[in-house]
């Protein structure tokens, strides 16, 4: 009958309340910190990376990325239909808006890559 | 090291065994679980089909490197029965002070001599890890406690 119970891995190290467990076999890289089960049977002990909390977190950062991503979407059409409103006539000068669509597009770029940077850790803790 | 005796137990009262420095106790009736547990000014509770003593009844199954199992700190990660768990990390229960120890702490000496059919002691109940008069450690035992003479009658000791 063997034991599994909830641990913890970073680095090829797994741990269970702090204490470091020797001679595991990981299933997976275990390089990104991660959490998943220790099966200990006897004196052979292995480690499974928990997917669900991954799969949560990463839907959770996918849908942050898409909602940005329409954030941003949104700005430009808006700026592209000031611009366009614009086209009426003898002027050429820019609609005042689009310095200001420009940050806000700026922003939901810097947003959508720190979004990304999330699934990448979060992809390193799944192998 | 294994020594083994046949044919002891007809009409026992408790047989007493002990494995790895866990003991187990198997009364034949609640009468004898009674005298047996007032004679030894012992407490021992259901555990599975035995008695034992209540921080032995307690023990998981399974012990971490340098995290408690008992009260005492394992040296390894294993997993299995109390009884292999306390092998594995060379850990007995005390009956004087009622912890779980290394085995290498208790230093009481006992004198194991065989006789007919059986082997049997100075000790009502050895204390698992004691050193016999031949510098060996009593770890495990098999036997019946005679109690008209308070004797423990053993077919099995193993030393190590």
């Amino acid at each position: 009958m063997s034991n599994s119970i909830i641990a913890t891995c970073e680095n090829k190290v797994v741990k269970y309340q702090g204490a470091s467990v020797e001679e595991v076999k990981i299933l997976s890289k275990g390089i990104g910190l991660s959490e998943g089960v220790l099966i200990m049977d006897g004196e052979r002990k292995f480690y499974l990376v928990s997917s669900a909390n991954d799969i949560d977190k990463t839907l959770a950062q996918v849908s942050i990325a898409l909602e940005k991503t329409s954030n941003a979407l949104g700005v430009i059409a808006n700026s592209l239909t000031a611009i366009a409103g614009n086209m009426n006539g003898p002027s050429t000068s820019p609609p005042p808006a689009i310095p200001n669509n420009v940050v806000q597009i700026n922003q939901s770029v810097s947003e959508i890559n720190q979004a990304k940077s999330a699934l990448d850790e979060i992809k390193g803790s799944l192998l | 090291m294994l020594t083994s005796k046949q044919g002891i137990f007809t009409g026992v009262s408790v047989r007493v065994k002990c494995d790895h420095g866990f003991y187990k106790f198997y009364p034949v009736s609640h009468d004898d679980l009674q005298r047996f547990t007032s004679l030894h000014n012992i407490t021992l509770v259901k555990s599975r089909d035995f008695y034992t003593f209540p921080l032995l009844a307690e023990l998981g199954t399974f012990s971490i490197r340098g995290l408690a199992y008992g009260g005492a700190v394992a040296i390894f990660s294993f997993q299995g029965e109390p009884w292999e768990v306390m092998r594995k990390n060379n850990l007995v229960y005390d009956m004087e002070t009622k912890l779980i120890l290394p085995k290498s702490s208790v230093i009481k000496i006992v004198k194991v001599l065989e006789a007919g059919n059986y082997y049997f002691s100075d000790s009502n109940i050895i204390q698992a890890g004691s050193i016999t008069t031949g510098a060996q450690r009593v770890l495990s035992f098999d036997g019946v406690m005679d109690m008209q003479g308070l004797a423990l009658r053993m077919r099995e000791v193993s030393f190590v």
